[in-house]
C-alpha cells in the first residue's frame, strides 16, 4: 500500500485555477497535497475528502506575516504549502467544503488586483531572463546566419522562452479584460 | 488637502466591499470580526473573502481611511480615522440621494 505518491503536472502562472481544481479532485480520491518540487506534486494517502484548495500570490515573500496567516486561518483556510518563485511566493490554502465561503477573493476588483500582481511579476521575471540570455542569443544568431544550422536549436529555444512569457502575459490580460467587462 | 481629495474621488462611488468595511469599522474590529459583521448586516448576502479583506485593509490603511489600534488575541484591530469617517459620510450622502429618488419611483 502506497502512502505517498508524486504526480507530474505543469501549471503555468495563469492557470492557478486549474491547479486548484486538480488538487481538489485528488483529495476526492483520497490523495492530499503535501508539497511541490517544481512540477512534481507530492500527495499523501488518506480518506477521500472534499477540500477546496485556493492559491494566493504575493510578489514579495516578506509580505507573508503572522497577521496574514492568522486572518486566513480565522476564515477557515489552512496554509498547507508555500512555493517560492524568486522574490515572489504562492501560498497554498485548504478548507473543508462545508458551504461556507470558499473563495479568497470575492469581488472583481480584488480578483483583478491578484491577476495584475501575477502578470506584473512574471513580466519582470521574463524580461530578466530574456535579457540575461540576450548575449547568448546574439552569439547563436550570428552563428546561425554564418551557416551553422545547429545554431537553429539555440535560436528556437530562445524564441520558445520569449513565447512562454508572452503567452502568460496575454492570457492573464485576457482574464483581466473579461473581469473588467463584468462577464 | 489635495492628496485627501484625490483619495476621496477614488473611493466615491464606493464598491459594496469598501462601503461595508468602512461601515463596520466605525467600531474597532479585526478582520474576522469585520467579515462576520458584514454577513450579519447583509443577511449573508455578502461574505467577504480573506484575500479581498486583507488587501482592502492594507489599502485603506495606506490611504489613511483606517488606523491600526492594537492587537486583540494576536489579531490586528482597526477603526476609522477622521478622514475615513469623512469619506464614509460622503458616500452615505450619495446613496441617500439615490435612495430618496428611487423610493416609490416604480410604484404605479
Amino acid at each position: 500500500m502506497n502512502y505517498t505518491k508524486s504526480v507530474f503536472r505543469i501549471f503555468t502562472a495563469d492557470n492557478y485555477d486549474k491547479e486548484e481544481e486538480f488538487l481538489r479532485e485528488m483529495s476526492l480520491e483520497g490523495w492530499h497535497f503535501r508539497a511541490l518540487n517544481l512540477f512534481w506534486y507530492e500527495f499523501e494517502k488518506g480518506e477521500p475528502r472534499e477540500y477546496n484548495y485556493k492559491l494566493d500570490f504575493k510578489p514579495r515573500y516578506n509580505e507573508i506575516d503572522s497577521e496574514y496567516l492568522t486572518m486566513f486561518k480565522d476564515f477557515g483556510w489552512e496554509r498547507i504549502y508555500e512555493f517560492r518563485a524568486f522574490r515572489g511566493v504562492w501560498e497554498y490554502f485548504r478548507k473543508e467544503a462545508d458551504g461556507a465561503e470558499n473563495e479568497l477573493y470575492t469581488d472583481d476588483e480584488s480578483k483583478i488586483e491578484l491577476l495584475g500582481r501575477i502578470r506584473r511579476f512574471y513580466l519582470f521575471l521574463g524580461i530578466f531572463f530574456v535579457s540575461i540570455s540576450l548575449v547568448n542569443a546574439v552569439n547563436i544568431a550570428r552563428l546561425f546566419v554564418e551557416g551553422a544550422e545547429y545554431a537553429l536549436i539555440g535560436v528556437s529555444a530562445y524564441a520558445f522562452l520569449i513565447g512562454l512569457y508572452v503567452k502568460l502575459y496575454v492570457r492573464i490580460s485576457a482574464k483581466i479584460k473579461r473581469l473588467k467587462k463584468g462577464i | 488637502m489635495g492628496a485627501e481629495n484625490d483619495i476621496l474621488t477614488r473611493y466615491i462611488p464606493m464598491s459594496e466591499t469598501a462601503f461595508y468595511i468602512l461601515l463596520s469599522l466605525i467600531e474597532p474590529k479585526h478582520g474576522y470580526g469585520i467579515m462576520r459583521h458584514v454577513e450579519e448586516l447583509t443577511g449573508r448576502r455578502i461574505s467577504l473573502g480573506a484575500g479581498t479583506l486583507y488587501g482592502s485593509l492594507s489599502k485603506m490603511e495606506g490611504s489613511g481611511l483606517i488606523r491600526y489600534i492594537g492587537e486583540v488575541n494576536k489579531r490586528k484591530s482597526y477603526e476609522l480615522t477622521t478622514f475615513g469617517k469623512r469619506v464614509l459620510r460622503a458616500e452615505i450622502t450619495r446613496i441617500t440621494e439615490l435612495y430618496n429618488n428611487a423610493k416609490g419611483a416604480l410604484e404605479q
